[in-house]
């Protein structure tokens, strides 16, 4: 067990250079002057740019020197985290993303337990229930809930969600929440708008918040109960199948025992790779769920940046997409490790 | 397992025979849309045609059977020429990632040892990247187009092929034939394509099938973001997009524009459905391991 | 000694795509209290089925479909599924052939013996049932089993595992232990061990014990009365000396032939048998042993009766129908 973790401690850097090798041969599909966007610190630096600038820029910043040269400068650069200045958000592209994450992060929090919770419940419910009716219907709905692409599935939430029933708008808070939360007497403590809110004694604005979260934590959930539900259900019959369940039986262990004690506990095993992975994609944020419902987290952002061709936008998040994968991974293994007890003691 | 086996396995449960029925509909649709709906520039099939210049969408009428979309693009042209979109970009991504993944997960299984340890990195590293935002910015980067989104796509779509190939030639390594091969001197392209690679080809099958739909679903969803298929032209993902500033309808009149998402949200549901459920019929039918316990079904 | 368990004609079925699989295919038989009953037969013969339809723990599609299994003087097969699931594990219960994987990997086994007393008796507290499932297995011979109770089964010998399973089967002290080829898996030397640990507790306990196994020698050793099982039937069933001594039915001949000498520790090659046990399926009308026999006669394609050639020695073969 340590010996694998070491192992993967040791893999680590090797796997994050490679993450920076294809972050910056992509950068090579783009002429000097686009990259030049990259390195560029300030606003200031970007005014009245004459040719001959340009050309000082790119010698400047070794932009016309040999490849792993530029490599070596550039990862110099990354060490630092300058990454550059975003047109699209006006600050640097740093700054921009960390401005982003705290409301990813509170989407991820509150999305996470619909989720994976429900999920989990469904594809139980649909095991035990093995070709029987309640478990066709199951079926039918994770079938069609993993059929139906997000920016589908989004809009018609959106338009049952506001469009008709008129409740629940988009964006991340109201207008006049929004003055709330800028003004001086808001304290800022966690970037996460409902804890800040009930934190400041304005529960008002806390529920604001929650009410633009409903759109995006229904769409990601049924989008995302059809993976969670599918693995819970064939690893929960997998589970079902085993002999240890007989013997549980056969010392009169109650049936509802005998499917939560024994038959879950071993088939969350492999949920749990899953769920990590999910809880990660939400922590990267959702392209399209953030755009279609307005709400300003990381993955908007990237959409944003690509739209307007930012490109040290985009390579800036690509960057951070690749170091929180690879990262979170890695604790991902590891907690499945400590989970299975088989796996941990060997 | 032989070809009719597994027809006769899909047309077992109603499931099965919808994703059939899907696909073959919209098959049908791709191969005769100029038939079914014929082009108003025949050199730029895919070029949806515009009615007029007004920016607000039309109701279905008798020249527009689905009415027409923001930018007053037809509808139903829409719908039947961004079918044959769809199985071009599945058919094409679909076809290279698993091609690629075969070949690396090949040379990877087979050899072992450090050349495995080394691709399986690399495999690694174009996996630390979410699917479509590595798409999203690959295709930025390389600039607008269906091609570009193709290139992109295929890029970060051979990993799961090329791992499912070289676990399948793990296991097989182990089998005896192998050895026996090896050992009767059989070189080692021969022993790749003639012993291991048909044994392994269901769960490529199985995947590629699945992921038709994922495919068009993540070209679709660059286009919607508006940084795929160039402006009108025929792609589902765009259509949405068009429909999307329409969704929430008039005051008082929350329906009003309901076809302009309706029609290109529905034609791609189904598509994706039709593929889904394909693949995980043909799941059932080819890998022994998910089948129930002494055939009890 | 009085009637413990009696099965009456025992159908338990298989209902699947291809047909009907009649793994039990009307069986009777009975344990008295404190006796070890053996049911010895080649795989698939229908040993293993018979035990998980006494306990009614049959999976589907199998369904018992007839007959009457009488513990205590009640009907088995008439008791809710609640009555049921408090018989299990408390006055009847079963330990298997693979410790390994009947027991559940993600638990100790001091919770998973502590487990089977807390089901049955609510009141006793989680403290009291672990103290209980520590002082189990030191009497199965476990060492050290304040530290074992702690350890997961994949820690452990498999002779330590199926000592732990023992243990768990016994802890509330049940009338029943059926015993589904729980030698099987072991070494001979382990096996041995294993046996005379059953043996003890048998009789500190008085626990009757039906004891399923395809081993003739293993059988010789530890019962009292012996049954044999051949697709789905018993074919003969009687004490076990005249079994051994003089067998009646050809199967059972054929079986005891391919043992060099009784009750020596020998090489089971049970396979001296033409032929090979059919599939489920597949088994012939009327006499099920008649492919395979070498003394079959017109007769044999109806049912051969039960007969009682000796008191308490029966057999089921036309060989030995008077009117015939």
């Amino acid at each position: 067990m340590l010996a694998y973790i070491v192992r993967r401690l040791l893999i680590l850097p090797f796997i994050l250079i490679g993450v920076t090798f294809l972050v910056f041969f992509m950068m090579q599909f783009l002429d000097p002057v686009q990259r030049l966007a990259a390195y560029i610190k300030s606003p200031e630096e970007l005014k009245n740019l004459s040719s001959e600038d340009i050309e000082r820029l790119i010698k400047r910043y070794g932009l016309d020197r040999p490849l792993w040269v530029q490599y070596l400068e550039w990862v110099k650069k990354i060490v630092h985290l300058d990454l550059g200045w975003s047109e699209v958000a006006h600050q640097p592209v740093k700054d921009a993303i960390l401005s982003r994450f705290p409301a990813t992060l509170e989407l991820a929090l509150f999305a996470v337990f619909p989720v994976i919770w429900v999920g989990i419940w469904l594809g139980v419910i649909s095991a035990v229930h093995r070709d029987r009716l309640l478990d066709q219907v199951i079926r039918v709905f994770a079938i069609i809930g993993w059929s139906l692409p997000s920016f589908v599935f989004g809009i018609f939430i959106l338009f049952i969600l506001y469009g008709v029933l008129g409740l629940f708008p988009p964006g991340r808070l109201s207008l006049w929440a929004q003055a709330v939360v800028s003004s001086q007497e808001f304290k800022s403590y966690t970037g996460l708008l409902v804890i800040d809110g009930i934190l400041n004694g304005r529960f008002d604005v806390a529920l604001d918040a929650l009410r633009h979260l409903v759109g995006p934590i229904i769409t990601l959930s049924y989008l995302w109960w059809a993976f969670i539900l599918r693995i819970t259900r064939s690893s929960m019959l997998e589970a079902l199948n085993k002999e240890y369940i007989t013997t549980a039986r056969a010392k009169g262990v109650p049936e509802r025992l005998v499917i939560h004690r024994h038959a879950k506990r071993n088939a969350l095993i492999p949920v749990v790779t899953v769920a990590g992975m999910m809880v990660l994609g939400l922590l990267g944020g959702v392209v399209i769920t953030e755009t279609i419902f307005d709400y300003p987290g990381i993955g908007r952002l990237a959409a944003t940046a690509s739209q307007q061709l930012d490109y040290p936008l985009i390579l800036g998040i690509t960057l951070f997409y690749g170091f929180l994968l690879v990262v979170g991974n890695l604790i991902v293994d590891v907690l499945y490790a400590i989970i299975d007890p088989r796996v941990r003691l060997e | 397992m032989g070809f009719s086996w597994v027809l006769k396995g899909l047309f077992k449960s109603p499931t099965s025979v919808l994703g059939v029925c899907l696909v073959l509909f919209f098959s049908i649709i791709a191969l005769f849309a100029p038939w079914i709906a014929p082009p108003e520039y025949p050199d730029e099939p895919y070029l949806l045609p515009k009615a007029g210049w007004s920016a607000e969408p039309s109701p279905p009428s008798a020249e527009h059977p689905f009415g027409t979309t923001e930018g007053q693009y037809d509808i139903f042209y829409g719908i039947v020429w961004g079918a044959r979109t769809a199985f071009k970009v599945g058919l094409i991504t679909v076809g290279f990632s698993a091609l690629i993944g075969i070949v690396v997960g090949s040379i990877s299984g087979y050899f072992g040892g450090w050349v495995d340890e080394v691709i399986m990195r690399v495999t690694d590293i174009f996996m630390a990247f979410p699917f479509l935002v590595a798409a999203m910015v690959l295709t930025t980067i390389l600039g607008k187009g269906l091609d570009k989104i193709m290139i992109a796509l295929i890029t970060f779509g051979w990993m799961g092929y090329a791992r499912l190939i070289r676990g399948s030639f793990l296991a097989a390594k182990e089998e005896l034939y192998v050895l026996a091969a090896k050992a009767i001197g059989v070189s080692d392209l021969s022993i790749i394509f003639k012993h291991i690679l048909p044994n392994t080809i269901y769960p490529v099958i199985i995947q590629a099938s699945m992921s038709m739909g994922s495919m068009v679903v993540s070209a679709s969803a660059l286009s919607f973001l508006g940084i795929g298929a160039p402006e009108g032209y025929a792609d589902w993902g765009q259509m949405i997009s068009y429909a999307r500033n329409w969704i929430v309808g008039a005051p008082g009149d929350a329906l009003k524009y309901w076809y302009t998402f309706f029609y290109p949200g529905g034609a791609i549901v189904l598509f994706v459905l039709g593929w889904n459920l394909l693949g995980d019929a043909l799941r059932d039918i080819l890998d022994p391991k998910l089948r129930g316990p002494r055939g009890a079904r | 000694m009085s009637r413990l368990l009696e099965v009456l004609g025992l159908k338990t079925y298989f209902f699947m795509e291809a047909g009907i699989g009649k793994a039990v295919d009307g069986i009777s038989f009975y344990i008295d209290e404190g006796e070890v009953f053996g049911l010895v037969g080649e795989s698939g013969c229908g040993k293993s089925v018979t035990a998980l339809s006494i306990m009614r723990l049959i999976p589907p599609p199998g369904r018992i479909v007839e007959g009457k299994v009488i513990f205590e003087g009640e009907d088995l097969l008439k008791k809710t599924s609640e009555e049921m699931r408090d018989i299990r594990g408390k006055k009847i219960s079963m330990i298997f052939q693979e410790p390994m994987v009947a027991l559940n990997p993600v638990y100790t086994i001091g919770f998973q013996i502590a487990e089977a007393i807390i089901v049955h008796y609510p009141d006793v507290s989680w403290d009291e049932a672990w103290e209980r499932a520590v002082k189990m297995l030191e009497r199965v011979g476990i060492p050290n089993p304040r530290r074992r109770a702690e350890e997961y089964p994949y820690q452990m010998s498999g002779g330590m595992r199926q000592r732990a399973m023992i243990a768990m089967a016994m802890i509330n002290n049940p009338r029943l232990l059926i015993a589904d080829e729980p030698t099987t898996a072991l070494d001979v030397t382990i096996q041995a061990q294993i046996l005379e640990l059953m043996d003890e507790l048998k009789r500190e306990f008085k626990t009757s014990i039906l004891f399923i196994t395809h081993d003739l020698g293993v059988i010789a050793e530890v019962s009292d009365r012996v049954g044999v099982m051949y697709g789905g039937k018993i074919v003969e069933m009687g004490d076990v000396f005249s079994i051994f001594d003089e067998p009646l039915h050809p199967y059972t001949y054929g079986l005891l032939s391919s043992l060099p000498k009784l009750n020596e520790e020998g090489k089971n090659r049970l396979y001296a048998i033409p032929g090979v046990v059919p599939d489920l399926l597949a088994f012939p009308e009327g006499c099920r042993f008649r492919d395979r026999c070498s003394c079959a006669f017109l007769k044999c394609e109806d049912d051969p009766p039960m007969i009682e050639v000796k008191e308490g020695h029966w057999v089921s073969c036309w060989r030995y129908a008077e009117d015939v």
